[in-house]
């Protein structure tokens, strides 16, 4: 074989390995939107769900998920930012430190539906929660703390040297360099960490679905039970309610975890730029 | 060559006083058994080849080196008589007296006017007097007059000599009495290195200035006194060669190894 035959087709596969990722996608995407773009609208959104084949909106669903990622991204943000400070500019880099981060990145990558058995466990049945956006929230938070505080620390170790050096060199003590010097400059990367560990918890099901409840509810206190847009989502496909409401709600739902996704790169983008 | 025109007087004060300086990263000796006195108000080169410890000595004057894991000093250096290596001395303190400029202009990621800002607010200076501080720093670093319109705007939109100006700026609004350079201008066009050169000259009035550099000509146009390093043999200690007058090193150096430097035979 010459070496144009081995080029012509070694491009030949990476065009057909790049066109399946592509269509793959492209396939899941518009079988989605095609599916449940009908159902879009103002009042699928805004209003609640009707009898027993589920017509009408979805609306208490898109709050219960907005509120419990919320609350959990209000858990997770301190916790993590402070445990990524420490891991980062004052532990003494060595075994323990090490094993931290090791335990931190097995964390991530335990399966949701144990951490959701978990969080059943502690939260609603042991700590006497009940099922509740705090419960759920608060599982959510295991998931999203070490997305967030790893990316943190890499945010955090990525700052140059010479601008921490630059902020000794003004008599800054350690913790001003850090709070003043360090973080804001890391802050760009951080909070893009938040909004990926974010998105990732709007569509996260297995969690929820142990320790938030099933009750289609308007949650307003954190103590309140609800039914995220995903199991709404699970119980209209799965037990044939309402196919049509479950393909808008996943439309809607891709919409929002597409939003996340944009909403960090223009933050990223934004604050790249000088 | 040109030389700076009103030389220092010989009975002038020293600032700093190093008395036999060594200096360890970890098992390796950089520097052994230095011994100089910097006068004050007066401009002080370090020249000599790379990696001949004049960096890592100039970062022993503000104890930066502690930054750095596995180093440690022996010997005196003296700021106003005073050892700053004592026990009880806060760096942290040390460092407000003492300012640094590094070789990669490294403004902070925000506004010119919050880069300028930043070292009096670490000391709680209130935010009425905040205005008159940054623009006298801006003013006395040669950048008012092409910053003054655009304060609000990210330190790091300017250029390269511009930067480096504003890292002046922001080292002068916390007042020290002695600015360590460490190769300021090695990153810069030649305009630019024009005005730094040229601004060294106008704050020498006020403060010490220890400046590092490869170019000799600088050192030559900008110093009233050079010290001459050398590490002779490749990882081993480097030694303080000659300490002079500028003028006697470039015209008249005592060692032969100086003259050899100079003139280009090595480094």
């Amino acid at each position: 074989m010459n070496k144009n035959t081995a080029n012509a087709i070694a491009l030949t596969l990476l065009w057909i390995s790049a066109i399946v990722t592509v269509a793959v996608l492209g396939t899941v995407i518009i079988y989605v939107f095609v599916n449940g773009i009908a159902q879009l609208s103002p009042e699928f959104i805004f209003t609640w769900p009707e009898g027993v084949a589920a017509e009408g909106g979805i609306w208490p669903t898109i709050v219960s998920t907005l509120y419990v990622t919320a609350l959990a991204m209000i858990i997770v943000t301190p916790i993590a930012i402070l445990a990524a400070v420490y891991l980062a500019e004052y532990a003494v880099q060595g075994r323990l430190v090490s094993t931290i981060r090791f335990a931190a990145d097995s964390l991530a990558s335990v399966p949701s539906i144990v951490m959701g058995l978990f969080g059943l466990a502690l939260f609603v049945e042991a700590a006497g929660i009940g099922f509740s956006m705090l419960s759920a929230a608060l599982a959510l938070s295991f998931l999203m703390l070490p997305i967030v505080m790893r990316t943190t620390e890499e945010a955090i170790r990525s700052v140059p040297k010479y601008i921490r050096w630059g902020s000794y060199g003004l008599g800054a003590t350690k913790w001003q360099v850090v709070s003043r010097s360090v973080l804001p400059a890391s802050m760009p990367r951080i909070v893009t960490g938040i909004i990926l560990a974010t998105g990732r918890a709007v569509g996260e099901t297995a969690v929820v679905i142990y320790t938030m409840g099933q009750a289609i509810n308007l949650p307003i206190t954190p103590f309140d039970s609800g039914r995220p847009m995903t199991v709404h989502l699970y119980l209209l496909a799965m037990e044939g309610i309402n196919l049509p409401a479950a393909y808008g709600t996943a439309l809607l739902l891709m919409i929002m975890i597409l939003a996340f996704n944009l909403g960090a790169r223009y933050f990223l983008r934004r604050n790249r730029k000088v | 060559m040109s030389y700076r025109a009103t030389p220092v007087a010989d009975d002038a004060p020293e600032k700093i006083t190093v008395k036999g300086l060594d200096f360890f990263y970890g098992d390796f000796h950089a520097l052994t058994d230095i011994s100089v006195g910097i006068k004050e108000k007066a401009v002080t080169a370090f020249i000599g080849p790379s990696g001949c410890g004049k960096s890592t000595f100039l970062r022993c004057f503000n104890r930066m080196n502690d930054l750095i894991p596995g180093t440690r000093a022996e010997g005196t250096i003296t700021l106003d008589g005073q050892d700053i290596y004592a026990t009880g001395v806060d760096p942290v303190d040390l460092r407000r007296r003492i300012g640094m400029i590094f070789q990669q202009p490294n403004p902070f990621p925000m506004s010119i006017y919050d880069n300028v800002a930043f070292g009096p607010r670490l000391q709680g200076i209130k935010k009425t007097e905040l205005d008159e501080i940054v623009q006298t720093s801006l003013e006395r670093a040669n950048l008012w007059k092409e910053t003054k319109d655009i304060l609000g705007r990210n330190g790091l939109a300017l250029s390269g000599g511009q930067q480096q100006r504003l890292c002046i700026a922001r080292v002068l609004a916390v007042e020290p009495e002695v600015m360590l350079m460490d190769e300021p201008c090695s990153a810069i066009d030649p305009t630019s290195v024009q005005k730094i050169e040229d601004l060294m000259d106008e704050l020498k009035d006020r403060i010490t200035i220890i400046i590092v550099t490869h170019n000799m000509q600088q050192a030559a146009r900008v110093s009233d006194f050079t010290a001459f390093f050398l590490q002779e043999v490749a990882g081993e200690a480097a030694v303080l060669v000659e300490y002079d007058r500028t003028p006697n090193i470039f015209t008249s150096p005592k060692d032969r190894r100086t003259e050899d430097y100079i003139t280009g035979r090595f480094g």
